[in-house]
């Protein structure tokens, strides 16, 4: 489903209006039905496993605070020593984290059932035969739903007393093409509360909207086809130019791509009055690999940061590793846990992206990355005040950007490159086989590009432009919709029309358009 | 009902902002879409044919408008026929079609002409041609019929989730003129001028069929790829709409025939065997709806015996080659129509692959071996009793007038590596002939470049 379609513009559109009037008294119930009929709509009877999910999780975190009920009370009795107050807290504590392995176990099994299955060769006949299986949006809605379990089990929040408010919640239509990774917290006052239509909202998320299908349809599927002529070539034949040129044209496909997804997504729920969490914030000007996975997947980053990193590092063997490394290399030993937790979280992370060994592989490098720069800053910084960098300044500030660019550029061979082998040929291309009079680009460009269109590498340029103008605005804190708005009615018009031109203008260029998002399969 | 001054500028905000793109979709469909369409030019012509006039219609895609020419035939037959052949045609439409042309008309025979390419799973309906067809449909219709045309496609259960269904409001997203044809394009709008004059490309005769002139070149026109074809390639879904169309012509009680329209001998040659193994399939699936099914590729070379020269490119007939078809069409009609069987007059097994004498053209593959230089391999579409000998030429791309040379003498080897000492784009040239023969039949060029490391 795309969101640029007129059956979903036709369903946001009739829930909209009915959302303001018929169902103004009574808005969630409006969503969630609206959702659970989009989801059927998209997903057929795959609902069951949406279901099978709100319903173990809804009923475990209920369960959890009954327990933590009853271990209250019982040690409230009277004649009780402290001693047996730690017997009935353990008791309770074991009860829990069974039934929380068991829910864990059923979910996060059935998501990498899903998975694996989808991986294998499909049988003849029967329910895996049509490789559909895999049910829309399981990654999110599963990461989602453990998120509200987890903050139960540890006491965060109360668990939601109303099974089809959390319905609600794991099902919201439409967060579940391609994410972002909602908390229950964050959204549970925005769902359950009453929303007035609101003229500044509405249009500035019918902006979101036009900017997330402009970087979706005139940047990401415009380059589509090149980013795949490029990493379908046999990699020993590439030339160090199209290495080069192949990372640079995935790292703006992927970004125009997912974020532009997202935009659309945030947008729509906007016009409900619902603010999803935010997903990007400008990666490419990251100035560390660290800092580029607090502003790339925003909601990965700190789901696995909450529910992964901090209780793996507070876990006795880590605090053993540290006290070790604390002996053995002094201040930076402490750093040690963390080093090792960014290894383990990024090779989660890597397989969450697929289980091909190269997933593996960017995983690994994206931690190993993290985990040795954490390691090794004291003595960066120190080699900086020896060489006399000035750390603080704006050249070293650019100096990071482009390096964490590159660094992230390299990592996103292993994601294009099946055999990990693959990936390192293409880098020592770079090296041995350079043609830096860029005719192996041209000749990709001429092969991808249709014949009658030479406008369309000017049309991906002045996107691209315009993308990196308003992120940069975005990095210095403008808020470009309200600056745009400032403007006099000329400009004003003129820029929302050209969006609005260049985004329909590509789809003449991209044939069969319409690919659906990277992100949808998780 | 009082509008207050806030609201009443928020409306007005809303209807400015649809009316910029109003007429900016307005201005770029003026200026970009073209003046006519294949679909078009067909419709325009039917559209001139008064009601209960035509006796037979020709259904389909580009083979069906470019090979099948109805005069022809009607002069053969005696009847009035007409090509509704338009542009990549699915099955889906040439059901929709048939529907409409039965209102109107009293057909009372029907020919099918089909491209296996749309029996392929997959490939069963393209969006960009459908919404050109839906379009012309429209052209001179009343404003329902036009809105129920259009809403059918925006909201049809495969297009409506896609971008399509909204690009159909956008015409000049899918449907432009060639790059360098805009201003002949609109001045030939502005002069009301006709199709044929605008734009060859859509111009149909009164009878529907479009004559191309050109032959094709076997040199440089696009490779003829090996393909592949295996049965789980056919598609249910095409299927279904094949008997919807045979349940149709039975219900107004027309008879039908399904055919395939003649391709160079390389196009069926790239599918190899499992070619007939397809060919079998569909004719098991029509005979079972007691329904003919003739696939002119594998007529036998007494009956027609198309030449290298009668084809517009590979998969199309010119009009010479389309006129020779037509003919025999016509006989194979008639026959059908007296109730006798055609069957004899086609290969059913793989005698048809020791039939063919020609070498119908060369496919190349190049590789690049480094330090070594490039291996190119000659895959000939042939027959398989004819036995083949090549050489190898280069031309000196840096000499504007350097002839190729021959660098291996004619052998039966069908590969060779040419070495090379230096980066650049090289042009090599493969002749073939039959072995005993003077001169070769049958050349193929391929352009490569090397890069040496």
């Amino acid at each position: 489903m795309q969101f640029y379609s007129i059956l979903f513009f036709l369903f946001a559109a009739i829930l909209f209006v009915l959302y303001y009037t018929v169902f103004r008294k009574k808005q969630w119930i409006l969503l969630l039905v609206g959702s659970l009929l989009f989801y059927v709509w998209l997903a057929g009877p795959r609902i069951v496993f949406l279901m099978i999910t709100s319903v173990t999780i809804w009923w475990a975190a209920k369960v959890f605070d009954r327990l933590n009920d009853r271990r209250k009370q019982e040690q409230k009795a009277e004649g009780i020593t402290k001693d047996e107050k730690k017997a009935i807290k353990k008791k309770y504590i074991r009860k829990k984290r069974f039934i929380l392995v068991v829910i864990l176990v059923i979910n996060f099994g059935m998501l990498a059932a899903f998975k694996i299955c989808n991986l294998l060769p499909a049988p003849e006949g029967g329910l895996l035969a049509n490789g559909l299986l895999l049910p829309l949006g399981i990654s999110f809605y599963t990461f989602q739903a453990v998120s509200y379990l987890a903050d139960v089990y540890n006491g965060k929040y109360k668990h939601e007393e109303n099974y089809f408010h959390f319905l609600l919640f794991v099902s919201w239509f439409p967060q579940i093409i391609q994410g972002p990774i909602n908390r229950f917290d964050k959204l549970k006052d925005q769902f359950f509360s009453k929303h007035a239509i609101d003229w500044d909202t509405f249009c500035r998320m019918m902006a979101l909207f036009l900017f997330g299908a402009f970087k979706k349809y005139a940047i990401a599927d415009v380059l589509a086809r090149t980013v795949q002529v490029i990493y379908e070539a046999p990699v020993q034949e590439q030339t160090g130019a199209v290495v080069v040129f192949g990372m640079l044209v995935f790292a703006m496909q992927e970004y125009a791509d997912f974020s532009g997804g997202i935009d659309m997504a945030m947008a729509v729920s906007g016009l409900f009055g619902i603010q999803m969490l935010k997903n990007f914030e400008q990666p490419y000007f990251a100035t560390s690999m660290a800092n580029f996975w607090r502003r790339w997947h925003i909601t990965l980053g700190a789901w696995m940061r909450d529910y992964v990193f901090y209780p793996l590092a507070v876990t006795k063997p880590m605090m053993n590793v540290m006290k070790w490394g604390v002996k053995k290399f002094g201040n930076t030993g402490r750093i040690l846990p963390a080093a090792i937790g960014n290894v383990v979280v990024f090779l989660i992370v890597g397989i969450w992206h697929g289980t091909g060994w190269n997933y593996v592989f960017w995983g690994l490098y994206n931690g190993v990355l993290i985990a040795v720069s954490e390691l090794l800053a004291p003595v960066f910084k120190r080699m900086a005040e020896k060489l006399h960098i000035n750390m603080k300044s704006n050249g070293f500030h650019v100096f990071q950007i482009i390096r964490t660019f590159i660094l992230v550029c390299i990592g996103l061979l292993f994601e294009q490159y099946q055999r990990v082998a693959d990936s390192f040929i293409a880098l020592r291309c770079v090296f041995t086989r350079p043609d830096w009079d860029l005719s192996t680009v041209e000749s990709i460009l001429n092969r991808t590009l249709a014949k009658d269109m030479d406008f369309v590498p000017f049309l991906v340029l002045l996107a691209v432009v315009l993308v990196f103008i308003c992120s940069v605005m975005r990095e210095r804190g403008t808020d470009v919709f309200l600056w745009i708005q400032s403007k006099n009615a000329f400009i004003r018009w003129g820029i929302w029309m050209l969006l609005i031109f260049l985004t329909i203008a590509s789809f003449a260029y991209v044939q069969d358009a319409g690919g659906g998002f990277v992100y949808a399969n998780f | 009902m009082r509008i207050s001054k806030k609201v009443g500028k928020r409306i007005l905000f809303v209807v400015a902002l649809l009316a910029g793109v109003v007429v900016l979709n307005a201005v770029a469909t003026f200026l970009v879409t073209p003046y006519s369409s294949a679909s078009g030019a067909m419709f325009a012509q039917y559209r001139k044919i008064e009601k209960n006039s035509l006796d037979m219609v020709y259904l389909g895609d580009s083979h069906c408008y470019e090979g099948i020419n109805p005069s022809v035939i009607d002069e053969k037959t005696g009847l009035r026929s007409f090509n509704l052949g338009t542009n990549a045609q699915s099955l889906y439409h040439s059901r929709e079609l048939l529907e409409m042309v039965m209102e109107e008309q009293n057909v009372k025979s029907v020919v099918l002409a089909l491209d296996p390419y749309f029996l392929g799973e997959g490939h069963e309906r393209h969006s960009r041609p459908e919404a050109a067809f839906v379009r012309a449909r429209n052209t001179g219709q009343p404003a329902g019929v036009k809105l129920k045309n259009a809403a059918g496609f925006m909201f049809d259960a495969e297009y409506g989730k896609d971008t399509e269904s909204v690009n159909y409001l956008f015409p000049w997203v899918s449907s432009r003129s060639a790059k360098g044809s805009w201003q002949k394009n609109v001045q030939a709008k502005i002069a009301g001028e006709e199709p044929a004059n605008a734009n060859w490309n859509n111009y149909r005769e009164p009878d529907g069929f479009k004559p191309f002139t050109q032959i094709n070149d076997y040199d440089h026109a696009g490779a003829a790829k090996p393909d592949e074809w295996t049965p789980e390639m056919l598609s249910e879904d095409a299927l279904g709409e094949l008997e919807a169309i045979c349940e149709l012509c039975r219900a107004h009680g027309a008879q039908i025939m399904v055919i395939g329209v003649p391709n160079t001998y390389s196009w069926v040659l790239r599918t190899g065997p499992a070619y007939l193994e397809r060919n079998a399939a569909v004719k098991t699936f029509l005979a079972e709806r007691n329904v003919s099914y003739y696939d002119f590729n594998l007529v036998k070379p007494e009956y027609l015996l198309m030449r290298k020269d009668d084809f517009k490119d590979w998969e199309h007939c010119n009009v010479t080659g389309a006129n020779k078809f037509s003919s025999v069409l016509a006989d194979v009609w008639m026959m059908e129509n007296e109730g006798l069987s055609a069957a004899d007059m086609f290969f059913s097994d793989d005698t048809y692959f020791t039939a063919i004498k020609r070498i119908d053209s060369l496919y190349l593959e190049s590789r690049m071996i480094p330090g070594e230089g490039i291996e190119v391999t000659a895959t000939p579409w042939t027959g398989s009793e004819v036995e083949i000998e090549y050489a190898f030429a280069e031309k000196d791309l840096s000499d504007p007038d350097a002839k190729y040379e021959v660098v291996r003498p004619y052998g039966p080897e069908a590969t060779f590596t040419y070495p090379e000492t230096k980066s650049g784009t090289k042009q090599y040239r493969v002749y073939a002939r039959q072995k005993g023969d003077d001169d070769y039949e049958s050349l193929r060029s391929i352009r490569v470049e090397y890069e040496r490391f």
